[in-house]
């Protein structure tokens, strides 16, 4: 069971969305963490068969998929970013809708929708009309329709947006329960979400994958670019505008504690600490600043050729 | 595959634009459908009131058919015109004492001519000219020599069809096939009452509100996917690029399907109910001696719902592909209905080519003039008539515009 993107390319008119991006699947979770447009939403579409590549391919088990046609959308899940429902259709028509469009025997389907209208905790609102769904139900509809088949390709975009605190718990607890021996990728850029869900991350950026490895493999690329320093709210300002500064708190002294993602010491007092993963998303991120950036071309640190991970 | 053409018929009668479209259209049918029985008129001969409307003047109307019910011989016509011209001097006026409606004479006349209107209007066709009224054409027609109706009214489809300056113009051929089939129409002409039928001929453009409504319902049935950003779910599934765009081509032709069958129940059942459905077996050329098809009202009545339906068909599939390729449900209610009224709006033109193309849109399919007239399409030696022609347009329009629409969709592109 293995999923390969080759060279995949897509561009929009002079635009280059994703860019020559390689990467292969195996089961496990797999976080795309990445900024606005970095061409997250993309990819994931070219994964599910809904965008044709400008370049490239995407090989299931090593034959590319529009060969294997209806038979590898079976084995697929999708969540789209903020996609449509009907707005006369009950929850659990949209379920049984989706059944039948995955070819799943009507009786045991109405058995299954229940199920998992049940999981995402939809049961007792399944003969209600879609459109009377708040987002974060559509959402939670959206998950369960996604694992209707029982997929062994999970692709989830952006499957966390608009779920309050305990639904974001469920929803991880359904994907630990789900991914055995299933090859799930989500994107966010949530950071949190994604340290606690995903197995593996894969940084992207500008189309191509910048980065890739476990939460751990992955917060080494910021280990001794992150202080923190006590410094007055002036400071902390200049901080802030020279360098890439993460949280900012203010002590009961008056004095602001700034968290800085920087190559080089930003100040004096700066003292070096652990990095998370948000810092690093941060660091790899970083924009404003000339100093440290990270430039997503040949020089960066890329480990995708490395398959690490606990599962992978 | 049974189960997602439910579903997308479900989605299709969930759209308001489709349960306000369907609804609204059928009640004006039904509408222009009652207002045309109940704008019935028909003079009354026994005087008062001078005037019938409605199922009185439906009941007069038979009555007047009924008197000069039989075969239209030579003879028939020679004894009715000649009974006309009983009442007419040399120039075609009415002479005294007829002429005075005060008198019992002009009573007699009144009566006489107003119930054997129809009929003398129908008989002296062959002799018409242009719009030309029975008593002008009456004292041009000799009856102290023997008549030859059916002659005379093959001469003036001859000269239709060599007309240089027609709507349409006919090569040799086309001149040849029409005569050769205006030759093997059964004659005598049976006359009789047939006023249901009669009625639902002049009513079959109604048929386009039934269209219309196809249109409305089905627009959204590809584009609604792409604006509701459903797109992306569906596509993504096993079925959704197989058996999906068939499904809601099947869903589409079966709401089309449903949608016509009620209009068109409507459209001939009301005549029918309120004129009466006998006569049904009377020849079309009740209505013009010159027709040269071979059918009886009853067919001719067939063949109009019929090629009404394939037009349906080959619109909703016009439809359906619009639907696949464009973004807006508003651009295909436009290129909808342009095609369905559009002909209201164009002025009668001259040119044969430009006819012959406007021909095969639904609104002149519907319209008994033409639908019964002598239309044909010729290549070289090849002569295909209207109905022939239209069917096969229509059913190439829907065999390649259906799968196309389903091929469009599967293929559609999320971004
Ligand atoms: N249909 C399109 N036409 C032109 N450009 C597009 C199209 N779709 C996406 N793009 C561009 O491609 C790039 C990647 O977009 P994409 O939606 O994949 O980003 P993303 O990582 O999903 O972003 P987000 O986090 O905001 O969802 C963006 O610059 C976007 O503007
Ligand atoms: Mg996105």
């Amino acid at each position: 069971m293995e999923l390969t993107l080759d060279r995949l390319s897509k561009q929009f008119g002079s635009h280059i969305a994703v860019d020559r991006l390689s990467a292969t699947f195996q089961p496990g979770v797999y976080g795309l963490l990445g900024a606005n447009g970095a061409g997250k939403t993309t990819l994931m579409r070219m994964i599910c068969d809904v965008l044709r590549p400008t370049s490239g391919s995407v090989l299931w088990n090593g034959r590319p998929i529009e060969r294997l046609g209806a038979d590898y959308r079976g084995l697929l899940g999708y969540l789209p970013q903020d996609f449509g429902y009907y707005p006369d259709f009950t929850a659990l028509d949209f379920m049984g809708y989706l059944a039948a469009l995955k070819g799943i025997d009507s009786r045991r389907a109405r058995r299954r929708c229940l199920e998992l209208l049940d999981l995402v905790g939809l049961r007792d609102v399944a003969k209600q009309k879609v459109r009377t769904f708040s987002g974060g139900m559509k959402q939670r509809l959206g998950i369960a329709q996604a694992v209707l088949n029982e997929p062994s390709v999970l692709v989830l975009d952006e499957p966390t947006a608009g779920l309050d605190p305990k639904e974001r718990v469920r929803f991880r607890n359904l994907i630990a329960s789900f991914a055995q021996d299933k090859i799930v990728i989500l994107s966010t850029h949530i950071v949190p979400d994604i340290e606690y869900i995903a197995d593996q991350i894969l940084v992207m950026r500008a189309g191509s994958i910048v980065c890739r490895g476990t939460v751990e493999d992955i917060v080494q690329y910021g280990r001794g670019a992150v202080w923190e320093c006590a410094v007055t709210p002036r400071e902390a300002d200049e901080l802030a505008a020279r360098f890439t500064a993460g949280n900012l708190h203010y002590g009961t002294d008056g004095m602001a504690v700034v968290r800085v993602v920087a190559e080089r010491r930003p100040h004096p007092r700066a003292v070096p600490v652990e990095p998370t993963l948000e810092d690093v998303y941060l660091y790899l991120f970083q924009e404003s600043s000339g100093e440290g950036t990270l430039s997503s071309g040949d020089g960066a640190p890329s480990r995708s050729g490395k398959k690490g991970g606990r599962r992978g | 595959m049974a189960s997602l053409v439910i579903f997308e018929l479900k989605k299709m009668l969930g759209r308001r634009v489709t349960q306000v479209s369907l609804g609204v259209l059928f009640a004006l049918s039904l509408l222009f459908m009652g207002l045309n029985v109940v704008q019935q008129a028909a003079v009354n001969p026994a005087g008062d009131p001078s005037m019938l409307s409605g199922t009185a003047a439906i009941a007069q109307q038979r009555a007047d058919a009924e008197q000069c019910a039989g075969p239209i011989t030579d003879e028939a016509v020679a004894a009715v015109v000649g009974e006309f011209q009983t009442f007419l001097d040399e120039e075609g006026e009415v002479k005294a004492p007829y002429d005075d409606p005060a008198t019992p004479e002009g009573e007699q006349f009144r009566a006489w001519y107003h119930t054997h209107y129809q009929y003398l209007n129908l008989v002296l066709g062959p002799w018409m000219q242009g719009y030309e009224t029975p008593d002008v054409v009456a004292v041009r027609v000799n009856t102290a020599e023997p008549l030859d109706v059916y002659g005379q009214a093959a001469a003036k489809l001859a000269a239709t069809l060599a007309d240089p300056d027609g709507r349409l113009t006919y090569t040799p051929t086309e001149q040849a096939f029409w005569l050769i089939r205006y030759d093997e129409v059964p004659k005598p002409v049976e006359y009789g009452y047939a006023g249901g039928w009669d009625d639902v001929l002049d009513c079959l453009g109604f048929l386009l509100f039934a269209m219309m409504a196809v249109v409305l319902a089905c627009a959204p049935v590809f584009t609604g996917e792409y604006q509701q950003r459903t797109d992306a779910v569906v596509l993504a599934t096993r079925c959704g690029k197989t058996k999906l765009p068939w499904a809601k081509v099947v869903a589409a032709v079966l709401l089309a399907t449903a949608a016509y069958g009620l209009f068109a129940l409507a459209i001939v059942g009301v005549p029918l109910v309120f004129f009466g459905a006998d006569g049904g077996a009377l020849p079309v050329q009740i209505r013009s001696l010159t027709g040269a098809w071979g059918l009886t009202v009853a067919q001719a009545v067939a063949v109009g719902v019929g090629l009404g339906y394939a037009a349906l068909l080959a619109l909703l599939a016009v439809t359906l592909l619009l639907s696949a390729r464009l973004r807006s449900s508003m651009a295909i209610f436009a290129i909808g209905i342009a095609v369905l009224v559009a002909p209201l709006l164009v002025p009668s033109i001259q040119n044969n080519v430009a006819n012959h193309l406007l021909y095969l849109l639904p609104y002149f399919a519907l319209d008994a003039s033409t639908l019964l007239g002598p239309v044909s399409y010729a290549a070289g030696p090849l002569v295909l008539d209207y109905h022939a022609t239209l069917f096969t347009v229509y059913a190439a329009a829907f065999l390649i515009c259906a799968p196309l629409a389903a091929r469009t969709f599967a293929h559609h592109q999320v971004a």
